[in-house]
């Protein structure tokens, strides 16, 4: 017992109050000033979900101001870096839309709005459905890839915060469903609604990046100190580090664990085959249905991967890998989307990199290609049709 | 809920004033529903499993202290609480030991499927154990009411990660109520802001990266790099196990009740005797008091002691994860023992003050545990073997990494620095709360810990005993 114990009752809350005042001033004072000095430096958005919102949430906006515009087909086009990742123009979408116009010349004008970003994978897009319903489509085309279902896509990208933006109502299904596998958890849930549901997700994110800036002090104190010793050896080791890595994931035809170990890190557990109890494809499902219910038609199509690389290198086997495009095509196709399986469409030499994007050069023009499968099969099915043909059917 | 997340201290504010608002005698209802609630927040479904595991031992204690025959009621309570506990930690364990096995037949990679460790469950199933085994023993009084039981196992503040309690050291505490007097809450604020500072600033800001980049990365030859990612996991494990034990007693003294010391600044030991006792204190001495000595500890013959030792070892390496890696890092630990004995070295093994000539050994023994959390931190046999090899072969051509080694500098210097503020730290508060400005002086340095933390927090992650 310290002596403040043996002080009368009143002086003790005083002393309490005190203390309690001085902890709360001093804490919110001195945040406050580190978070002022961090607004010197510059900001590091790829830690918070900001670059999504900035994009998603404007480009709903205006798919949403189109509704109602009977001369123009809209489409939302949703999917990652591989729909995204090419210059202005040369999108996915814009391919698509290129290839739709051309396909049918006569018909209503046709509209894709990119609702695609780097890393937005199926639970990012669970979490955006009744935002993406309530701007009514008249058409959803998704990219879904089998890294998605990978431990390493689950465990690094899945998102969770996006959370937030998601209806009330659709709170308790979700608490059925396997959020753990991406980290989030029932509390974090409530907090993200409550942020954005009370209006104050932009304060959030500031705060966000006020934290990333803080957490860049180190590296700029050691660029500080570089100057001085003119090294800066934690990022050389650093940056060796990934060279190796990725040197030894390059190496094609060479027998290195590393090699083998990269693409099962890269795809997990698909490579094996998975089933549909399978998290990501239970994310896949319910949003599918979540459209249909909508009624909106949905057209999934799984993304072109570098195949030839994972035969040569061993590592898949025709039996179980066709376990996971079934269970795939069946989460889409069982919940009233239509499935295109795009999975093997292009050789090894269209592709820029393990992660499935494109070169993008003159030789290759893989994202037209693309497009025009998917304009396709667009049009073949009446997709933009009042009623589509074929709902759920296998192609 | 992690206790870092800006919910739970949403949380604890709203638990805190219901608490001080409520008539004395609804206290342990509330901290009973705050408890099953801050589980329930994590994941709902697992709610079900800790009221599976409360519900059915309490009714085989009730039956155990009636019966006639109450071994038969322990053994049918650890058989379930075991038996739970296997199936949701160790089952993965199992397969992914067979799956070498398996892939060699199909010669094509296997699934892994997902398993999802219940939280905290390794720490109330051991809560529970203690509990049975006390009660058959005779070392409980009388068996408290459901409500007190569940509470004592669900008891938020250490449910997650301990520290690992006996019946007596939290039931007497609930039955007289929790005692919330300024001393307390002010020692509260304390724990709960130096933890909080050992987790967010020194175990992630300071130490995480480092220790990720050096330990996740392959093929770059620097010894110094891997001999100072080590000493950083050395000091990251501890800051970061240590820092949530501090803000479990921090939370606990703000509801008025005081839960056991689980560190004690382990990396001065001299011996592994007494790291032992510094290191995990509440799981030591369970695995001393429940397993140890019940296998015989060392009451049949040196051989014996050595096996009984190894043995426990073993079990509390896996009781960490269901991981080869964890067996190794305990057996390792076992082998450290059981040399140490056999050498019949055992000056030191009070734990008298710290003196100069201590230096050579406490730097060799730390230097020992800190081979063994190879194992504990490398993803695979495989990567801690590279590790260990790491250390002593390459040329240092990247130079030192300056940065790191002051931070592990610093990281000694507090470790030194714990040791006298724990034993001095209430003459220095008693000494401060007699001057006028004593209440705004700590306000504020409390305050301005808790600043520093807040700001770093963007780097933050899981609390790595979480998984165990």
């Amino acid at each position: 017992m310290d002596a403040t114990e043996n002080r009368p009752k009143r002086q003790r809350a005083w002393g309490m109050l005190v203390f309690i005042a001085s902890l709360l001033f001093s804490t919110l004072g001195l945040t406050w000033g580190i978070f002022a000095l961090a607004s010197q430096l510059p900001p590091e958005p790829w830690k918070t979900p900001i670059g999504v919102m900035a994009r998603i949430l404007p480009s709903l906006q205006a798919l949403q101001g189109t509704e109602g515009r009977k001369d123009t087909k809209r489409i939302a086009m949703l999917g990652d870096s591989t729909v995204d990742y090419y210059p202005r123009g040369e999108k996915i979408p814009d391919r698509l839309q290129q290839a739709l116009e051309r396909s049918a010349p006569a018909g209503p004008s046709i509209k894709v709005t990119n609702l695609a970003f780097l890393a937005l994978g199926p639970t990012a897009y669970y979490f955006l459905a009744d935002r993406i319903v309530a701007s009514r489509p008249d058409l959803i085309v998704w990219e879904v890839s089998l890294t998605h279902a990978s431990e390493r896509w689950r465990r690094s990208l899945p998102r969770p915060e996006l959370a937030g933006w998601m209806a009330p109502d659709r709170i308790p299904k979700t608490l059925t469903m396997p959020i753990e596998d991406i980290g989030l958890t029932a509390d974090a849930l409530l907090l993200y609604e409550w942020i954005v549901r009370s209006g104050r997700w932009e304060q959030w994110q500031a705060l966000l990046i006020n934290l990333s800036r803080v957490g860049r002090v180190r590296g700029l104190f050691e660029e500080w100190l570089s100057a001085y010793t003119e090294r800066r050896p934690e990022k050389r080791f650093a940056v060796v580090a990934a060279l190796n890595y990725v040197q030894n994931l390059r190496e094609i035809g060479n027998p290195d664990r590393h090699n083998r170990r990269g693409e099962i890190e890269h795809f997990g557990s698909v490579l094996g085959g998975i089933e549909a109890t399978h998290p990501t494809l239970r994310f896949i499902a319910e949003t599918v249905r979540f459209f249909s219910d909508a009624g909106i038609p949905v057209l999934v199509y799984l993304n072109p991967v570098n195949i030839e690389h994972l035969e040569k290198l061993g590592v898949i086997e025709n039996e179980t890998f066709q376990l996971s495009l079934d269970a795939y095509r069946n989460a889409a196709v069982d919940n009233g989307a239509f499935f295109v399986d795009f999975h093997a469409l292009f050789p090894d030499h269209y592709f820029d990199d393990l992660a499935g994007h494109f070169r993008h050069d003159q030789e290759v023009e893989a994202q037209t290609e693309l497009a025009q499968s998917l304009a396709k099969f667009i049009s073949k099915r009446h997709l933009l049709d009042d009623a589509p043909l074929g709902r759920g059917r296998r192609d | 809920m992690l206790f870092n997340s800006p919910q739970f201290a949403l949380f604890l504010l709203l638990i805190l004033s219901l608490y001080k608002l409520i008539p004395p005698r609804f206290r342990n209802s509330l901290l009973l529903i705050a408890s099953l609630v801050f589980y329930t927040l994590w994941l709902p479904a697992y709610l079900l499993l800790l009221i599976a595991d409360i519900g059915f031992n309490y009714m085989l204690l009730r039956r155990m202290v009636e019966s006639r025959r109450p071994r038969l009621y322990l053994i049918t309570s650890i058989a379930f609480t075991l038996g739970l506990l296997g199936t949701f930690k160790y089952a993965a364990m199992a397969f992914t030991t067979a799956l070498p096995l398996l892939e060699g037949l199909a010669d094509t990679p296997i699934a892994i499927p997902d398993f999802f460790l219940p939280l905290g469950i390794s720490f109330y199933s051991f809560q529970i154990l203690a509990f049975s085994i006390d009660t058959y023993r005779g070392q409980n009084a009388r068996l408290p009411g459901f409500a007190d039981y569940a509470l004592f196992i669900s008891f938020f503040p250490q449910l997650i990660a301990g520290p690992i309690l006996r019946g007596a050291q939290l039931l007497p505490q609930l039955a007289r109520g929790g005692q919330m007097t300024s001393e307390r809450t002010r020692r509260g604020f304390w724990l709960l802001g130096i933890g909080l500072a050992k987790k967010v600033i020194l175990a992630d800001y300071l130490l995480s990266g480092f220790v990720d980049l050096v330990f996740d990365s392959s093929g770059v030859e620097s010894p110094a790099f891997y001999w100072v990612a080590l000493y950083s996991f050395a000091f990251q494990i501890y800051y970061d196990f240590s820092g949530y034990t501090d803000m479990a007693r921090g939370i606990a003294l703000l509801l008025g009740f005081e839960l056991p010391l689980n560190f004690m600044e382990p990396y001065l030991s001299r011996n592994p005797s007494e790291f032992w006792r510094r290191w995990h204190i509440t799981l030591s001495r369970w695995l001393a008091d429940y397993l140890y000595i019940p296998l015989g500890g060392n009451r049949g013959g040196a051989n014996r002691t050595l096996l009984n030792l190894m043995l426990t070892m073993l079990l509390g390496g896996l009781w960490h994860g269901a991981s080869w890696n964890f067996v190794i890092w305990g057996f390792l630990h076992g082998l450290i023992l059981i040399v140490y004995r056999s050498l019949g070295r055992r000056r030191g093994d009070s734990d008298s003050p710290l003196q100069l000539r201590d230096i050579p050994r406490v730097l060799f023994f730390f230097h020992l545990v800190c081979l063994a959390w190879i194992f504990f931190r490398a993803a695979d046999f495989a990567a801690a073997l590279d590790f260990t090899a790491h250390l002593f072969i390459g040329s240092n051509s990247f130079g030192l990494p300056l940065i790191q080694m002051g931070i592990v500098a610093l990281c000694v210097l507090l470790h030194l620095a714990e040791r006298s503020l724990r034993i001095r730290l209430p003459e220095i508060r008693s000494s401060l709360a007699e001057k006028s400005w004593g209440g705004v002086f700590e306000g504020s340095v409390l305050g301005a810990l808790l600043a520093l933390s807040i700001a770093v927090s963007g780097v933050g992650g899981d609390f790595i005993y979480f998984q165990f």
